[in-house]
């Protein structure tokens, strides 16, 4: 059992096997820090994560977690939530999983509400398979399976998390790390769905897109007056994103109810422990008599 | 029979009826056949009625109640000799998709014919046709000479959330359909129901048996996208959620009803999804994560005829080959079919304790007709049924671990797991290869080493006894082989044949398809006189399973396809020409 202050209880005796200078080294970083400020224990916290080089993540911070499939982060982490309302569950995975495979899963996340943080990192590419565009890359962009350029414009997931329904919406970039563990604690904090987009560099793949690239281009709309309770607001500037001007911060954030709040069959403990050893079902079969 | 159009409310005077049935202490089987529709389509229900056990139908029809003219088109020359035609002559309803259609001429000299002018009756109770389906039910009865209170008591318990005005005329409207049909007719119709002294009986489908049986397990958690014929477990248990305090949920597709239920599984509480053949194709990247992660996972599979659509509500058994083998990889599952809503209760119950135990996906195999015909049976034994939930380790046992592994290689193959919030059990499942640990890994032997571990999890899994029933004479001149829905007809075609020809038969019933009790099968076939393959689907799928796990072949085979389940003469017949 770790010591709560131990600030090393979040790591593994793993190390990472990214490229060196991989954007992620920072998303995890940010995130054992994040986890260290909530003052929340290993055991605390799950994390569903899909396939990919971010999805190894799981793999590299001591907490429960379920390594899945591409693209199926979210149902798996609304079913552990479901099941046990008490643990931080996040689900974490790349744009490949999050934008392309598991697209619909995202929509209905959003709708759905279930208290849950989900982490994107958006590095425009399709890297573990090395480096096919994905559907955050540019138009244009040039890799092994668009030869001749990319022909569909950038998706943008920002614009489709506000109009889903997300209760918490925020993007920033892997580089600041300080603000990044800033906005995890705020999203684990957010009672709902929270979804933080990380734009990051692929060394290997997009290295176009490096920190710098990101640094000369990234503007907080928190400095622009916006405010994020205001949702339309918030979907201009999502829309307004185009190559050379990205907006990041928290864009959007409002109070729902948790989709789980609103089950009373676990107002008084979650499903796990209820006590299953004696279900009584002589009425159900009187029913049918 | 009952026929007529989709949304004249058939299937409303059917329950209506076969409970009126069983409460007077008679066996009732209910098969229902109706088409991909909301309104308009023809559907019918057959009632089998008896003092005596039913479990399937035959080709004849004693009593036709038909609502519209297509019913009487379609089905008149199935009456068998003496029998009867109810239906209203003048008013005869015709469905908006046949528009002009007329009744044929009936041409039948030797059935009783019975104009009952349901919609007059029901204005002169002073009601609407919403009150056809009480009217028919007055005329049934009278027919039948059953005690009318039996209805009347019926009816009242059915419309009870009606006000009494409503309630007293179709009551009116019943009592009057009844004394036309009991006075003119019934002396003339050899058929005669009378309540009986019996234990009271459940009138049940084999959706609402998994149901019970899941809920008795301890279910917690039910996922679900709907796809007949598995979508009433969805109603069912959403319905009872709160009672029951489980979380059900329709979800976007099937992909994440599976993923959910994964979800709640590895957190620690009962889950279960259900679908259909083509839902569980989706569903089958899910079911080798649950293999590969090691997390139990209950799915009820209700087959229908395919490949894609298909005949979305016929019967068909034909999926079991896909059941067996699909995902990519070897991993070991569990796959149980049961032949009769009682099994599937039983089995149900046992496949949440399997789940957990062995750690894996466990598949429950049923299929339209018995997911939605009706049997009645008492109440169900719950005497003895203990839950189990395999190995876990809290946070005390885990104190005493230095160095947990989740998927510690063991003897039986099983690791003792951890649930997400237990301190000390933290550990990662993956869909990756993986190590002890459950952290990622790609080394050669731990490869193999894992694989084998998974592998021999389930050998200790003994299906000699609970895999397989023979049903009969162990000496029978023919052993008859099948599974799933087909277990009551094929008995019934046997007793049928016994009496008819002295034929004697047997029959051998799998239960367990994956582990599969190859012993006891081997041994029953080898010994047998002669065999035979009785099943719901074009290739004998079951066949072929017998002779993967055995090498016995089977070579005589009698296959219905054509989306419903045989009748037992119909069964009977072709065994017969067979000899």
């Amino acid at each position: 059992m770790s010591n709560a202050n131990d600030k090393t209880k979040f790591n593994t005796k793993a190390r990472p096997n990214w490229c060196p200078g991989c954007g992620n080294f920072g998303i995890q970083s940010a995130l054992k820090r994040a986890l260290m400020e909530l003052n929340l224990e290993p055991h605390q916290v799950v994390m569903s994560s899909g396939i990919g080089c971010s999805s190894k993540i799981a793999h590299w911070i001591n907490i429960y977690g379920l390594h899945g499939l591409h693209g199926r982060t979210l149902p798996i982490a609304t079913g552990i939530k479901l099941a046990n309302n008490n643990l931080v569950v996040i689900a974490e995975g790349g744009d490949g999983d999050g934008y392309s495979e598991g697209m619909n899963h995202f929509i209905q996340a959003a709708r759905r509400n279930v208290d849950l943080t989900y982490i994107v990192h958006n590095n425009g590419v399709f890297s573990l398979t090395t480096g096919q565009t994905s559907t955050t890359g540019k138009k244009g962009f040039v890799s092994n399976t668009t030869p001749f350029g990319a022909i569909e414009p950038p998706f943008n997931p920002i614009a489709l998390a506000i109009t889903a329904g997300a209760t918490f919406v925020a993007r920033t970039f892997s580089g600041d790390i300080n603000r990044l563990s800033e906005l995890i604690v705020a999203a684990i904090k957010h009672r709902g769905f929270a979804f933080i987009d990380i734009l990051q560099v692929c060394v290997s793949y997009n290295p176009e897109k490096s920190y710098k690239w990101y640094k000369d281009r990234v503007y907080n709309i928190e400095d622009k007056g916006h405010a994020h309770t205001n949702r339309s607001s918030a979907l201009v500037f999502a829309l307004a994103d185009n190559e050379d001007r990205i907006a990041t911060g928290i864009f959007y954030q409002s109070e729902r109810a948790p989709y789980e709040d609103l089950l009373p069959q676990i107002k008084k403990a979650p499903l796990v422990e209820h006590d299953i050893k004696n279900v009584e079902i002589g009425n159900l079969m009187a029913e049918l008599i | 029979m009952i026929g007529g159009f989709a949304g004249q409310g058939v299937k409303t005077i059917s329950d209506a009826f076969a409970r009126v049935c069983t409460r007077a202490g008679l066996y009732v089987f209910i098969n229902m056949e109706y088409p991909s529709n909301i309104k308009g389509e023809h559907n019918y229900i057959q009632i089998m009625v008896s003092e005596k056990e039913v479990g399937s139908h035959v080709q004849r029809v004693d009593l036709l109640l038909a609502l519209d003219a297509k019913t009487i088109n379609l089905h008149k020359d199935e009456i068998s000799p003496g029998g009867a035609l109810i239906y209203d002559r003048e008013g005869i309803e015709v469905s908006q998709i046949d528009v002009g259609l007329k009744v044929d001429d009936i041409g039948r000299e030797d059935i009783l014919i019975i104009d009952m002018p349901f919609n007059k009756i029901a204005a002169d109770a002073g009601g609407t046709n919403k009150m056809i389906n009480s009217v028919g039910l007055g005329a049934v009865q009278g027919l039948l000479r059953f005690d009318f209170e039996l209805l009347a008591s019926m009816l009242r318990q059915s419309l009870s959330k009606f006000e009494d005005k409503i309630i007293e005329q179709n009551l009116k409207g019943a009592r009057q359909a009844y004394g036309i049909a009991r006075e003119k007719y019934s002396e003339k119709f050899s058929f005669v129901l009378e309540k009986r002294d019996a234990p009271d009986r459940m009138l049940l489908t084999g959706n609402e048996a998994v149901a019970m049986g899941a809920l008795k397990a301890g279910l917690k958690f039910y996922s679900s996208y709907p796809m007949t014929p598995a979508s009433s477990v969805l109603n069912y248990l959403s319905k009872r959620a709160r009672d029951y305090n489980i979380v059900t949920i329709l979800t976007e597709d099937e992909i994440s009803a599976a993923g959910m239920a994964i979800g709640v599984a590895y957190a620690g509480a009962r889950a279960m999804t259900g679908t259909s053949g083509g839902g569980f194709c989706l569903m089958t990247e899910y079911l080798g994560l649950a293999g590969m992660t090691e997390t139990p996972l209950v799915i009820l599979e209700g087959q229908r005829p395919g490949p894609a659509t298909g005949l979305p509500t016929r019967t068909e058994q034909a999926d079991l080959k896909f059941i067996l083998s699909a995902h990519q990889g070897d991993f070991p599952r569990i796959v149980i079919a049961p032949g009769d809503p009682s099994e599937a209760f039983y089995i149900t119950f046992d496949a949440f304790n399997l789940a957990e135990k062995y750690q894996t996906p466990v598949i429950i195999l049923t299929d339209k007709h018995i997911a939605e015909s009706s049997w009645a049976y008492e109440p169900f034994d719950v005497k003895g049924m203990e839950i189990e939930r395999g190995k876990m380790l809290g946070e005390k046992e885990l104190s005493k671990i230095k160095d947990y592994k989740r998927f510690l290689v063991t003897d039986s193959g099983i690791s003792p797991r951890t649930l997400p919030g237990t301190p000390g059990g933290v550990f990662k499942a993956t869909g990756n290869e993986h190590n002890e640990y459950g952290l990622f890994s790609e080394e050669a032997d731990n490869r193999a080493e894992q694989m084998d571990k998974r592998l021999r999890k389930t050998a200790t899994l003994d299906v000699s006894e609970i895999g397989v029933k023979l049903h009969g004479d162990p000496d029978a001149d023919i052993t008859l082989v099948g599974w799933g829905s087909t277990k009551f007809v094929i008995m019934d075609a046997i007793a049928l044949l016994k009496k008819d020809t002295e034929l004697n038969c047997n029959f051998l019933q799998v239960i367990y398809m994956e582990p599969f009790p190859a012993e006891r099968v081997i041994k029953i076939l080898e010994s047998a006189k002669r065999t035979m393959l009785v099943e719901n689907n074009a290739t004998g799928q079951l066949g072929d399973l017998i002779r993967q796990k055995t090498g016995f072949v089977i070579k005589e085979k009698i296959l219905k396809y054509n989306g419903r389940q045989f009748f037992r003469d119909e069964l009977a017949g072709f065994i017969e020409k067979r000899l």
